[in-house]
Protein backbone atom coordinates (compact mmCIF):
# COMPACT_ATOMS: atom_id res chain seq x y z
CA UNK A 1 0.00 0.00 0.00
CA UNK A 2 1.10 3.49 -0.84
CA UNK A 3 0.40 6.87 0.90
CA UNK A 4 -1.04 8.49 -2.21
CA UNK A 5 -2.82 5.44 -3.60
CA UNK A 6 -6.36 6.27 -4.82
CA UNK A 7 -8.25 3.30 -3.39
CA UNK A 8 -6.32 3.11 -0.13
CA UNK A 9 -9.39 3.55 2.09
CA UNK A 10 -11.05 0.36 0.80
CA UNK A 11 -7.80 -1.55 1.32
CA UNK A 12 -7.38 -0.21 4.86
CA UNK A 13 -10.95 -1.25 5.67
CA UNK A 14 -10.07 -4.89 5.17
CA UNK A 15 -6.46 -4.80 6.43
CA UNK A 16 -5.75 -6.31 9.84
CA UNK A 17 -3.63 -4.73 12.56
CA UNK A 18 -0.52 -6.62 11.49
CA UNK A 19 -0.82 -5.32 7.94
CA UNK A 20 -1.17 -1.73 9.20
CA UNK A 21 1.93 -2.18 11.35
CA UNK A 22 3.96 -3.22 8.32
CA UNK A 23 3.31 0.11 6.55
CA UNK A 24 6.05 2.77 6.40
CA UNK A 25 3.69 5.71 7.04
CA UNK A 26 1.50 6.42 10.06
CA UNK A 27 -2.13 5.27 10.07
CA UNK A 28 -4.80 6.37 12.54
CA UNK A 29 -8.02 4.41 12.14
CA UNK A 30 -11.08 5.99 13.75
CA UNK A 31 -14.79 5.41 13.91
CA UNK A 32 -17.06 8.21 12.66
CA UNK A 33 -17.09 9.76 16.15
CA UNK A 34 -13.30 10.29 16.05
CA UNK A 35 -12.62 7.45 18.51
CA UNK A 36 -9.31 5.71 17.73
CA UNK A 37 -9.72 2.05 16.74
CA UNK A 38 -6.20 1.34 15.56
CA UNK A 39 -2.86 3.17 15.63
CA UNK A 40 -0.07 1.58 13.66
CA UNK A 41 3.59 1.13 14.61
CA UNK A 42 4.87 3.84 12.27
CA UNK A 43 2.59 6.39 13.93
CA UNK A 44 3.63 5.13 17.38
CA UNK A 45 7.26 5.63 16.49
CA UNK A 46 6.57 9.21 15.30
CA UNK A 47 4.48 10.27 18.27
CA UNK A 48 6.05 8.20 21.02
CA UNK A 49 2.57 7.10 22.06
CA UNK A 50 1.80 3.42 22.46
CA UNK A 51 -1.16 1.85 20.68
CA UNK A 52 -2.69 0.92 24.06
CA UNK A 53 -2.58 4.47 25.37
CA UNK A 54 -4.40 5.78 22.34
CA UNK A 55 -7.04 3.25 21.31
CA UNK A 56 -10.52 4.11 22.60
CA UNK A 57 -9.79 7.81 22.99
CA UNK A 58 -10.99 10.76 20.96
CA UNK A 59 -8.25 11.56 18.49
CA UNK A 60 -8.83 15.32 18.06
CA UNK A 61 -9.44 16.23 21.70
CA UNK A 62 -7.55 13.61 23.71
CA UNK A 63 -4.72 12.33 21.56
CA UNK A 64 -3.70 15.11 19.20
CA UNK A 65 -5.27 18.45 20.18
CA UNK A 66 -2.80 20.05 17.79
CA UNK A 67 -5.21 19.02 15.03
CA UNK A 68 -8.34 20.28 16.76
CA UNK A 69 -8.89 23.32 14.55
CA UNK A 70 -10.60 24.18 11.30
CA UNK A 71 -7.70 22.93 9.21
CA UNK A 72 -8.03 19.33 10.33
CA UNK A 73 -10.74 18.34 12.84
CA UNK A 74 -13.38 20.64 11.39
CA UNK A 75 -12.77 19.28 7.90
CA UNK A 76 -13.69 15.82 9.15
CA UNK A 77 -16.77 17.24 10.86
CA UNK A 78 -17.96 19.37 7.98
CA UNK A 79 -17.66 16.83 5.21
CA UNK A 80 -19.37 13.52 4.62
CA UNK A 81 -16.83 12.55 2.03
CA UNK A 82 -13.25 13.72 2.41
CA UNK A 83 -9.98 12.89 0.72
CA UNK A 84 -7.53 15.73 1.10
CA UNK A 85 -3.80 15.98 1.61
CA UNK A 86 -2.23 18.91 3.44
CA UNK A 87 1.10 19.81 4.96
CA UNK A 88 0.94 20.32 8.68
CA UNK A 89 3.08 20.59 11.78
CA UNK A 90 2.67 17.97 14.46
CA UNK A 91 4.15 18.45 17.88
CA UNK A 92 5.39 14.96 18.55
CA UNK A 93 7.01 14.85 21.97
CA UNK A 94 6.85 18.67 22.07
CA UNK A 95 8.99 18.99 18.95
CA UNK A 96 7.49 20.73 15.93
CA UNK A 97 7.57 18.14 13.18
CA UNK A 98 6.56 18.79 9.60
CA UNK A 99 4.25 16.14 8.24
CA UNK A 100 2.00 15.45 5.29
CA UNK A 101 -1.53 14.48 6.27
CA UNK A 102 -4.02 12.62 4.17
CA UNK A 103 -7.53 12.96 5.56
CA UNK A 104 -9.94 10.24 4.55
CA UNK A 105 -13.60 9.95 5.35
CA UNK A 106 -16.73 8.56 3.75
CA UNK A 107 -19.87 8.28 5.87
CA UNK A 108 -21.08 5.32 3.84
CA UNK A 109 -18.24 3.33 5.40
CA UNK A 110 -17.74 2.72 9.11
CA UNK A 111 -14.25 4.16 9.45
CA UNK A 112 -12.28 7.30 8.85
CA UNK A 113 -8.49 7.54 8.58
CA UNK A 114 -5.64 9.90 8.97
CA UNK A 115 -2.45 9.00 7.14
CA UNK A 116 0.74 10.67 8.33
CA UNK A 117 4.03 10.93 6.54
CA UNK A 118 7.00 12.76 8.12
CA UNK A 119 8.68 15.22 5.78
CA UNK B 1 16.51 13.67 40.85
CA UNK B 2 15.89 10.52 38.90
CA UNK B 3 12.66 10.02 36.95
CA UNK B 4 11.36 6.62 36.03
CA UNK B 5 10.61 6.46 32.35
CA UNK B 6 6.83 6.31 32.82
CA UNK B 7 7.04 9.39 35.07
CA UNK B 8 8.77 11.20 32.27
CA UNK B 9 6.08 9.95 29.91
CA UNK B 10 3.37 11.34 32.22
CA UNK B 11 5.12 14.65 32.55
CA UNK B 12 5.44 14.88 28.81
CA UNK B 13 1.75 14.11 28.31
CA UNK B 14 0.86 16.68 30.95
CA UNK B 15 2.72 19.42 29.13
CA UNK B 16 1.65 18.18 25.74
CA UNK B 17 -2.06 18.15 26.57
CA UNK B 18 -2.15 21.21 28.86
CA UNK B 19 -5.08 23.33 27.63
CA UNK B 20 -3.00 26.35 26.76
CA UNK B 21 -0.34 26.87 24.17
CA UNK B 22 3.22 26.51 25.48
CA UNK B 23 6.33 27.17 23.42
CA UNK B 24 10.02 27.37 24.02
CA UNK B 25 11.89 29.70 21.68
CA UNK B 26 15.46 30.63 20.90
CA UNK B 27 16.29 34.32 20.98
CA UNK B 28 15.65 34.57 17.21
CA UNK B 29 12.18 33.07 17.61
CA UNK B 30 13.03 29.55 16.39
CA UNK B 31 10.68 27.04 18.01
CA UNK B 32 12.49 24.50 20.15
CA UNK B 33 9.44 22.90 21.76
CA UNK B 34 5.73 23.38 21.52
CA UNK B 35 2.73 21.52 22.83
CA UNK B 36 -0.46 20.42 21.11
CA UNK B 37 -2.49 23.56 21.82
CA UNK B 38 0.29 25.69 20.41
CA UNK B 39 -0.09 23.90 17.10
CA UNK B 40 -3.87 24.05 17.35
CA UNK B 41 -3.84 27.84 17.83
CA UNK B 42 -0.96 28.79 15.61
CA UNK B 43 -1.19 26.49 12.58
CA UNK B 44 -4.25 28.24 11.14
CA UNK B 45 -2.56 31.65 11.29
CA UNK B 46 0.91 30.53 10.27
CA UNK B 47 0.30 29.73 6.65
CA UNK B 48 1.80 26.29 7.28
CA UNK B 49 5.27 27.56 8.26
CA UNK B 50 5.71 26.79 11.90
CA UNK B 51 9.41 26.78 12.57
CA UNK B 52 9.81 30.36 13.78
CA UNK B 53 7.37 32.00 16.22
CA UNK B 54 8.32 35.52 15.17
CA UNK B 55 7.57 34.69 11.53
CA UNK B 56 4.16 33.37 12.53
CA UNK B 57 3.32 36.45 14.59
CA UNK B 58 4.87 39.21 12.49
CA UNK B 59 2.08 39.59 9.90
CA UNK B 60 -0.52 39.87 12.67
CA UNK B 61 1.25 41.80 15.42
CA UNK B 62 4.62 43.18 14.33
CA UNK B 63 4.88 45.43 17.41
CA UNK B 64 4.77 42.38 19.66
CA UNK B 65 7.65 40.76 17.80
CA UNK B 66 9.62 44.00 18.14
CA UNK B 67 8.89 44.18 21.88
CA UNK B 68 10.14 40.64 22.41
CA UNK B 69 13.22 41.09 20.24
CA UNK B 70 14.06 44.38 21.94
CA UNK B 71 14.01 42.88 25.44
CA UNK B 72 17.59 43.33 26.69
CA UNK B 73 17.88 41.79 30.19
CA UNK B 74 19.05 38.20 30.20
CA UNK B 75 15.96 37.08 32.07
CA UNK B 76 12.60 38.45 33.22
CA UNK B 77 9.05 39.11 32.22
CA UNK B 78 8.81 40.31 28.62
CA UNK B 79 5.04 40.41 28.14
CA UNK B 80 2.27 39.73 30.63
CA UNK B 81 -1.15 38.70 29.31
CA UNK B 82 -0.87 41.02 26.33
CA UNK B 83 -4.02 40.81 24.24
CA UNK B 84 -3.54 40.59 20.50
CA UNK B 85 -6.18 40.44 17.80
CA UNK B 86 -5.59 38.33 14.78
CA UNK B 87 -7.43 38.29 11.49
CA UNK B 88 -8.09 34.58 11.13
CA UNK B 89 -9.11 32.74 8.02
CA UNK B 90 -12.45 30.97 8.16
CA UNK B 91 -14.08 33.37 10.60
CA UNK B 92 -15.71 35.81 8.18
CA UNK B 93 -13.68 38.78 9.27
CA UNK B 94 -14.25 38.29 12.98
CA UNK B 95 -10.82 38.45 14.61
CA UNK B 96 -9.41 35.93 17.06
CA UNK B 97 -8.10 37.25 20.36
CA UNK B 98 -5.09 35.65 21.99
CA UNK B 99 -3.59 36.53 25.32
CA UNK B 100 0.18 36.29 25.25
CA UNK B 101 2.68 35.92 28.09
CA UNK B 102 6.41 35.77 27.38
CA UNK B 103 9.08 35.06 29.96
CA UNK B 104 12.79 35.15 29.27
CA UNK B 105 14.48 32.32 31.18
CA UNK B 106 17.97 32.57 29.80
CA UNK B 107 19.77 34.46 27.14
CA UNK B 108 18.77 32.04 24.43
CA UNK B 109 15.55 30.69 25.95
CA UNK B 110 12.10 32.27 25.88
CA UNK B 111 8.94 30.62 27.27
CA UNK B 112 5.66 31.57 25.67
CA UNK B 113 2.17 30.89 26.98
CA UNK B 114 -0.78 31.70 24.79
CA UNK B 115 -4.52 31.35 25.45
CA UNK B 116 -7.49 31.92 23.21
CA UNK B 117 -9.66 34.61 24.82
CA UNK B 118 -11.86 35.23 21.79
CA UNK B 119 -15.00 33.99 23.50
CA UNK B 120 -14.47 36.14 26.58
CA UNK B 121 -13.75 39.23 24.46
CA UNK B 122 -16.81 38.68 22.31
CA UNK B 123 -18.98 38.15 25.37
CA UNK B 124 -17.68 41.35 26.96
CA UNK B 125 -18.45 43.22 23.77
CA UNK B 126 -21.96 41.78 23.64
CA UNK B 127 -22.67 42.71 27.25
CA UNK B 128 -21.29 46.20 26.77
CA UNK B 129 -23.42 46.73 23.69
CA UNK B 130 -26.54 45.46 25.44
CA UNK B 131 -25.95 47.78 28.38
CA UNK B 132 -25.47 50.75 26.07
CA UNK B 133 -28.61 49.98 24.08
CA UNK B 134 -30.58 49.60 27.27
CA UNK B 135 -29.34 52.92 28.57
CA UNK B 136 -30.15 54.74 25.33
CA UNK B 137 -33.63 53.27 25.22
CA UNK B 138 -34.30 53.99 28.84
CA UNK B 139 -33.00 57.54 28.40
CA UNK B 140 -35.32 58.13 25.45
CA UNK B 141 -38.31 56.74 27.26
CA UNK B 142 -37.57 58.77 30.36
CA UNK B 143 -37.09 61.97 28.40
CA UNK B 144 -40.33 61.41 26.52
CA UNK B 145 -42.17 60.62 29.74
CA UNK B 146 -40.89 63.71 31.49
CA UNK B 147 -41.66 66.05 28.58
CA UNK B 148 -45.15 64.61 28.36
CA UNK B 149 -45.55 65.00 32.10
CA UNK B 150 -44.61 68.69 31.95
CA UNK B 151 -46.95 69.37 29.05
CA UNK B 152 -49.61 67.47 30.96
CA UNK B 153 -49.20 69.78 33.93
CA UNK B 154 -49.52 72.88 31.74
CA UNK B 155 -52.66 71.51 30.11
CA UNK B 156 -54.10 70.78 33.53
CA UNK B 157 -53.66 74.48 34.34
CA UNK B 158 -55.59 75.49 31.20
CA UNK B 159 -58.27 72.94 32.07
CA UNK B 160 -58.77 74.44 35.52
CA UNK B 161 -59.11 77.96 34.09
CA UNK B 162 -61.60 76.83 31.49
CA UNK B 163 -63.63 75.02 34.12
CA UNK B 164 -63.76 78.17 36.22
CA UNK B 165 -64.95 80.20 33.21
CA UNK B 166 -67.63 77.61 32.47
CA UNK B 167 -68.89 77.50 36.02
CA UNK B 168 -68.98 81.33 36.27
CA UNK B 169 -72.23 83.23 37.06
CA UNK B 170 -74.42 84.72 34.34
CA UNK B 171 -73.18 88.08 33.18
CA UNK B 172 -73.76 90.85 35.72
CA UNK B 173 -73.97 93.50 32.94
CA UNK B 174 -77.04 91.84 31.48
CA UNK B 175 -78.91 92.00 34.80
CA UNK B 176 -77.85 95.58 35.34
CA UNK B 177 -79.18 96.57 31.92
CA UNK B 178 -82.49 94.83 32.63
CA UNK B 179 -82.78 96.74 35.90
CA UNK B 180 -82.12 100.00 34.04
CA UNK B 181 -84.82 99.13 31.48
CA UNK B 182 -87.32 98.36 34.27
CA UNK B 183 -86.49 101.62 36.01
CA UNK B 184 -86.99 103.66 32.85
CA UNK B 185 -90.23 101.88 32.02
CA UNK B 186 -91.57 102.68 35.51
CA UNK B 187 -90.72 106.34 35.01
CA UNK B 188 -91.76 106.52 31.38
CA UNK B 189 -94.07 109.56 31.78
CA UNK B 190 -91.42 111.73 33.40
CA UNK B 191 -88.95 110.66 30.75
CA UNK B 192 -91.35 111.58 27.91
CA UNK B 193 -91.64 115.03 29.41
CA UNK B 194 -87.94 115.54 29.17
CA UNK B 195 -87.15 113.74 25.88
CA UNK B 196 -90.41 114.17 24.03
CA UNK B 197 -92.98 111.48 23.19
CA UNK B 198 -91.67 108.55 21.12
CA UNK B 199 -88.05 109.29 22.02
CA UNK B 200 -88.38 107.57 25.41
CA UNK B 201 -89.84 104.47 23.73
CA UNK B 202 -87.04 104.43 21.20
CA UNK B 203 -84.49 104.60 24.05
CA UNK B 204 -86.12 101.60 25.73
CA UNK B 205 -86.07 99.59 22.51
CA UNK B 206 -82.43 100.53 22.00
CA UNK B 207 -81.49 99.36 25.48
CA UNK B 208 -83.39 96.10 24.91
CA UNK B 209 -81.42 95.49 21.73
CA UNK B 210 -78.11 96.05 23.49
CA UNK B 211 -79.18 93.65 26.22
CA UNK B 212 -80.16 90.97 23.68
CA UNK B 213 -76.90 91.35 21.80
CA UNK B 214 -75.00 91.00 25.08
CA UNK B 215 -76.99 87.90 25.93
CA UNK B 216 -76.25 86.32 22.55
CA UNK B 217 -72.54 87.00 22.91
CA UNK B 218 -72.50 85.51 26.40
CA UNK B 219 -74.22 82.37 25.09
CA UNK B 220 -71.73 82.15 22.24
CA UNK B 221 -68.77 82.52 24.57
CA UNK B 222 -70.17 79.83 26.82
CA UNK B 223 -70.37 77.52 23.83
CA UNK B 224 -66.74 78.34 22.99
CA UNK B 225 -65.69 77.61 26.59
CA UNK B 226 -67.46 74.28 26.42
CA UNK B 227 -65.62 73.46 23.21
CA UNK B 228 -62.32 74.55 24.78
CA UNK B 229 -63.02 72.32 27.76
CA UNK B 230 -63.71 69.42 25.42
CA UNK B 231 -60.46 70.03 23.55
CA UNK B 232 -58.36 70.25 26.74
CA UNK B 233 -59.86 67.01 28.02
CA UNK B 234 -59.09 65.41 24.68
CA UNK B 235 -55.48 66.64 24.77
CA UNK B 236 -55.09 65.40 28.35
CA UNK B 237 -56.35 62.00 27.33
CA UNK B 238 -53.98 61.86 24.36
CA UNK B 239 -51.07 62.87 26.58
CA UNK B 240 -51.80 60.30 29.19
CA UNK B 241 -52.07 57.66 26.50
CA UNK B 242 -48.71 58.76 25.06
CA UNK B 243 -47.22 58.65 28.55
CA UNK B 244 -48.34 55.07 28.88
CA UNK B 245 -46.45 54.24 25.72
CA UNK B 246 -43.39 56.21 26.77
CA UNK B 247 -43.34 54.52 30.15
CA UNK B 248 -44.01 51.05 28.88
CA UNK B 249 -41.79 51.22 25.82
CA UNK B 250 -39.47 48.78 27.53
CA UNK B 251 -41.76 45.81 27.65
CA UNK B 252 -42.19 44.09 30.96
CA UNK B 253 -41.25 40.45 30.85
CA UNK B 254 -42.86 38.09 33.31
CA UNK B 255 -39.59 36.20 33.60
CA UNK B 256 -37.84 39.19 35.22
CA UNK B 257 -37.24 38.91 38.89
CA UNK B 258 -35.93 41.19 41.55
CA UNK B 259 -35.49 41.48 45.26
CA UNK B 260 -38.18 43.73 46.69
CA UNK B 261 -36.11 44.88 49.65
CA UNK B 262 -33.29 45.88 47.31
CA UNK B 263 -35.76 47.76 45.14
CA UNK B 264 -36.97 49.68 48.21
CA UNK B 265 -33.44 50.40 49.39
CA UNK B 266 -32.55 51.69 45.92
CA UNK B 267 -35.58 53.96 46.00
CA UNK B 268 -34.62 55.23 49.46
CA UNK B 269 -31.09 56.05 48.36
CA UNK B 270 -32.38 57.80 45.24
CA UNK B 271 -34.63 59.92 47.44
CA UNK B 272 -31.92 60.37 50.10
CA UNK B 273 -31.45 64.10 49.50
CA UNK B 274 -35.17 64.82 49.90
CA UNK B 275 -35.37 62.74 53.05
CA UNK B 276 -32.34 64.39 54.58
CA UNK B 277 -33.50 67.91 53.76
CA UNK B 278 -36.65 67.33 55.82
CA UNK B 279 -34.88 65.32 58.55
CA UNK B 280 -37.14 62.37 57.87
CA UNK B 281 -36.76 59.30 60.08
CA UNK B 282 -37.17 56.17 57.96
CA UNK B 283 -38.28 53.07 59.84
CA UNK B 284 -37.98 49.74 58.05
CA UNK B 285 -39.74 46.46 58.78
CA UNK B 286 -38.43 43.86 56.36
CA UNK B 287 -38.65 40.06 56.45
CA UNK B 288 -35.36 38.39 57.26
CA UNK B 289 -35.05 36.63 53.92
CA UNK B 290 -34.87 38.10 50.45
CA UNK B 291 -38.29 38.67 48.89
CA UNK B 292 -38.04 37.65 45.23
CA UNK B 293 -40.83 39.16 43.18
CA UNK B 294 -41.64 39.09 39.48
CA UNK B 295 -40.97 42.46 38.01
CA UNK B 296 -38.90 45.06 36.30
CA UNK B 297 -36.55 46.43 38.90
CA UNK B 298 -36.03 49.86 37.33
CA UNK B 299 -39.71 50.56 36.91
CA UNK B 300 -40.59 49.46 40.41
CA UNK B 301 -37.84 51.64 41.82
CA UNK B 302 -39.48 54.60 40.04
CA UNK B 303 -42.81 53.74 41.64
CA UNK B 304 -41.37 53.72 45.15
CA UNK B 305 -39.29 56.84 44.52
CA UNK B 306 -42.51 58.67 43.65
CA UNK B 307 -44.28 57.38 46.75
CA UNK B 308 -41.37 58.52 48.91
CA UNK B 309 -41.24 61.87 47.12
CA UNK B 310 -44.95 62.38 47.65
CA UNK B 311 -44.55 61.62 51.33
CA UNK B 312 -41.64 64.06 51.59
CA UNK B 313 -43.60 66.74 49.78
CA UNK B 314 -46.52 66.22 52.11
CA UNK B 315 -44.28 67.22 55.03
CA UNK B 316 -43.76 70.58 53.30
CA UNK B 317 -47.52 71.13 53.00
CA UNK B 318 -47.90 70.19 56.63
CA UNK B 319 -45.32 72.75 57.65
CA UNK B 320 -47.09 75.47 55.65
CA UNK B 321 -50.58 74.68 56.87
CA UNK B 322 -50.04 74.28 60.59
CA UNK B 323 -47.89 76.86 62.24
CA UNK B 324 -47.11 74.59 65.17
CA UNK B 325 -46.39 70.96 64.35
CA UNK B 326 -47.95 68.37 66.67
CA UNK B 327 -45.53 65.63 65.71
CA UNK B 328 -41.99 66.33 66.58
CA UNK B 329 -40.49 64.27 63.76
CA UNK B 330 -41.20 63.61 60.11
CA UNK B 331 -41.49 59.84 59.94
CA UNK B 332 -41.88 57.40 57.06
CA UNK B 333 -42.47 53.75 57.88
CA UNK B 334 -41.73 51.10 55.26
CA UNK B 335 -43.01 47.60 55.90
CA UNK B 336 -42.77 44.49 53.71
CA UNK B 337 -44.84 41.38 54.33
CA UNK B 338 -46.03 38.30 52.49
CA UNK B 339 -49.72 37.67 51.98
CA UNK B 340 -51.40 34.51 50.76
CA UNK B 341 -51.91 34.45 47.03
CA UNK B 342 -48.91 34.63 47.29
CA UNK B 343 -48.36 38.34 47.15
CA UNK B 344 -45.77 40.68 48.58
CA UNK B 345 -47.14 43.75 50.29
CA UNK B 346 -45.31 47.03 50.78
CA UNK B 347 -46.80 49.63 53.11
CA UNK B 348 -45.32 53.13 53.11
CA UNK B 349 -46.93 55.37 55.73
CA UNK B 350 -46.04 58.93 56.62
CA UNK B 351 -47.20 61.44 59.22
CA UNK B 352 -47.41 64.25 56.67
CA UNK B 353 -50.27 66.44 55.42
CA UNK B 354 -52.72 63.69 54.54
CA UNK B 355 -55.89 64.54 52.57
CA UNK B 356 -59.68 64.24 52.62
CA UNK B 357 -60.41 60.48 52.62
CA UNK B 358 -62.78 60.73 49.65
CA UNK B 359 -59.99 62.17 47.43
CA UNK B 360 -58.06 58.96 47.67
CA UNK B 361 -59.17 57.57 44.29
CA UNK B 362 -59.09 60.77 42.32
CA UNK B 363 -55.41 61.32 43.22
CA UNK B 364 -54.65 58.56 40.71
CA UNK B 365 -56.23 60.51 37.84
CA UNK B 366 -53.49 61.59 35.50
CA UNK B 367 -54.39 65.26 35.96
CA UNK B 368 -54.48 65.41 39.75
CA UNK B 369 -50.99 66.62 40.54
CA UNK B 370 -51.31 69.31 43.16
CA UNK B 371 -48.10 70.97 42.11
CA UNK B 372 -47.72 73.50 39.34
CA UNK B 373 -44.49 71.95 38.07
CA UNK B 374 -44.10 68.25 38.63
CA UNK B 375 -40.82 66.48 38.23
CA UNK B 376 -42.06 63.09 39.36
CA UNK B 377 -43.86 60.44 37.41
CA UNK B 378 -47.18 60.88 39.17
CA UNK B 379 -49.47 58.40 40.85
CA UNK B 380 -51.29 57.64 37.58
CA UNK B 381 -48.10 56.28 36.04
CA UNK B 382 -47.31 54.43 39.27
CA UNK B 383 -50.63 52.67 39.03
CA UNK B 384 -50.04 51.75 35.37
CA UNK B 385 -46.62 50.30 36.15
CA UNK B 386 -47.92 48.33 39.12
CA UNK B 387 -50.92 47.13 37.09
CA UNK B 388 -48.55 45.94 34.35
CA UNK B 389 -47.00 43.76 37.07
CA UNK B 390 -50.42 42.35 37.97
CA UNK B 391 -50.29 44.30 41.19
CA UNK B 392 -52.38 46.93 42.95
CA UNK B 393 -51.60 50.29 44.50
CA UNK B 394 -53.76 52.32 46.92
CA UNK B 395 -53.24 55.58 48.76
CA UNK B 396 -55.40 56.41 51.75
CA UNK B 397 -55.59 59.01 54.50
CA UNK B 398 -57.89 59.47 57.47
CA UNK B 399 -58.01 63.18 56.83
CA UNK B 400 -55.94 66.35 56.51
CA UNK B 401 -53.11 66.36 59.02
CA UNK B 402 -53.49 62.64 59.66
CA UNK B 403 -50.72 61.38 57.39
CA UNK B 404 -51.10 59.01 54.44
CA UNK B 405 -50.61 55.32 53.76
CA UNK B 406 -49.61 53.82 50.42
CA UNK B 407 -50.10 50.08 49.93
CA UNK B 408 -48.52 48.25 46.98
CA UNK B 409 -49.14 44.56 46.38
CA UNK B 410 -47.19 42.49 43.87
CA UNK B 411 -47.15 38.81 42.91
CA UNK B 412 -44.55 36.95 44.91
CA UNK B 413 -42.21 34.23 43.61
CA UNK B 414 -43.96 31.08 44.79
CA UNK B 415 -40.97 28.79 45.37
CA UNK B 416 -39.82 30.58 48.49
CA UNK B 417 -43.28 31.27 49.85
CA UNK B 418 -43.52 28.80 52.71
CA UNK B 419 -40.55 30.15 54.53
CA UNK B 420 -41.77 33.66 54.42
CA UNK B 421 -45.32 32.88 55.46
CA UNK B 422 -44.04 30.95 58.47
CA UNK B 423 -41.70 33.73 59.32
CA UNK B 424 -44.53 36.25 59.28
CA UNK B 425 -46.81 34.07 61.35
CA UNK B 426 -44.17 33.98 64.02
CA UNK B 427 -43.91 37.73 63.95
CA UNK B 428 -47.66 38.26 64.18
N1 LIG C 1 -48.22 60.86 50.96
C1 LIG C 1 -49.09 61.80 50.59
N2 LIG C 1 -49.63 62.64 51.51
C2 LIG C 1 -50.49 63.57 51.11
N3 LIG C 1 -50.89 63.79 49.85
C3 LIG C 1 -50.39 63.01 48.91
C4 LIG C 1 -49.47 61.97 49.21
N4 LIG C 1 -49.15 61.35 48.06
C5 LIG C 1 -49.83 61.98 47.10
N5 LIG C 1 -50.56 62.96 47.56
C6 LIG C 1 -51.44 63.86 46.80
O1 LIG C 1 -51.68 63.27 45.55
C7 LIG C 1 -51.32 64.17 44.52
C8 LIG C 1 -50.90 63.43 43.30
O2 LIG C 1 -49.62 62.87 43.47
P1 LIG C 1 -48.75 62.59 42.20
O3 LIG C 1 -47.55 61.87 42.61
O4 LIG C 1 -49.63 61.93 41.18
O5 LIG C 1 -48.40 63.99 41.63
P2 LIG C 1 -47.44 65.08 42.28
O6 LIG C 1 -46.62 64.48 43.34
O7 LIG C 1 -48.26 66.25 42.67
O8 LIG C 1 -46.56 65.50 41.06
P3 LIG C 1 -45.43 64.64 40.41
O9 LIG C 1 -45.86 64.46 39.04
O10 LIG C 1 -44.19 65.44 40.57
O11 LIG C 1 -45.32 63.34 41.15
C9 LIG C 1 -50.26 65.04 45.14
O12 LIG C 1 -50.15 66.26 44.51
C10 LIG C 1 -50.75 65.18 46.57
O13 LIG C 1 -51.74 66.15 46.65
MG1 LIG D 1 -45.45 62.69 43.02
Amino acid sequence: MDFAQADIAERLDTADSGTLDSLSFGVVKMDLNDVVLDYNDAESRLSGLSKESVVGRNFFTQVAPCTNNFMVAERYHEHDVLDETIEYVFTYRMRPTKVRLRMLKDVRRNYQYMLVEAL
Amino acid sequence: MQYRSDDVEKLLQFLYLAPLALLELQRDGEIVMMNAFAAQYLMPISGGRMTNFFDVLRPHAPEIVDTIAAFRPSSGSVLNNRRISIAAPGREGAPLYYSLTVEKLEDNCLMVALTDVTEAVEQDARIKQAIEQEAVQRGKAELAASVLHDIGNAITGIGTTVARLLGGEAWYEETALRRLEDYLRDNLTGLEDVLGAGKADALLTYLGEIRNALHDRAAELEKDYARLAQITTHISELLSLQRTYADESQTYSSSMQCDLVQVLEDAISMQAAGLEKRSVVVQRRYPQKAVRIFGDRTKLVRVFVNLLRNACESFDRNARQTARRDQAENTIEIGVSILTGPRAQVVISDNGSGFEPERSDQLFDSASSSKSSGGGIGLAVCRRIVAAHNGTIELTSEGPGQGARAVVELPFKATETTDHIDHNHQEA
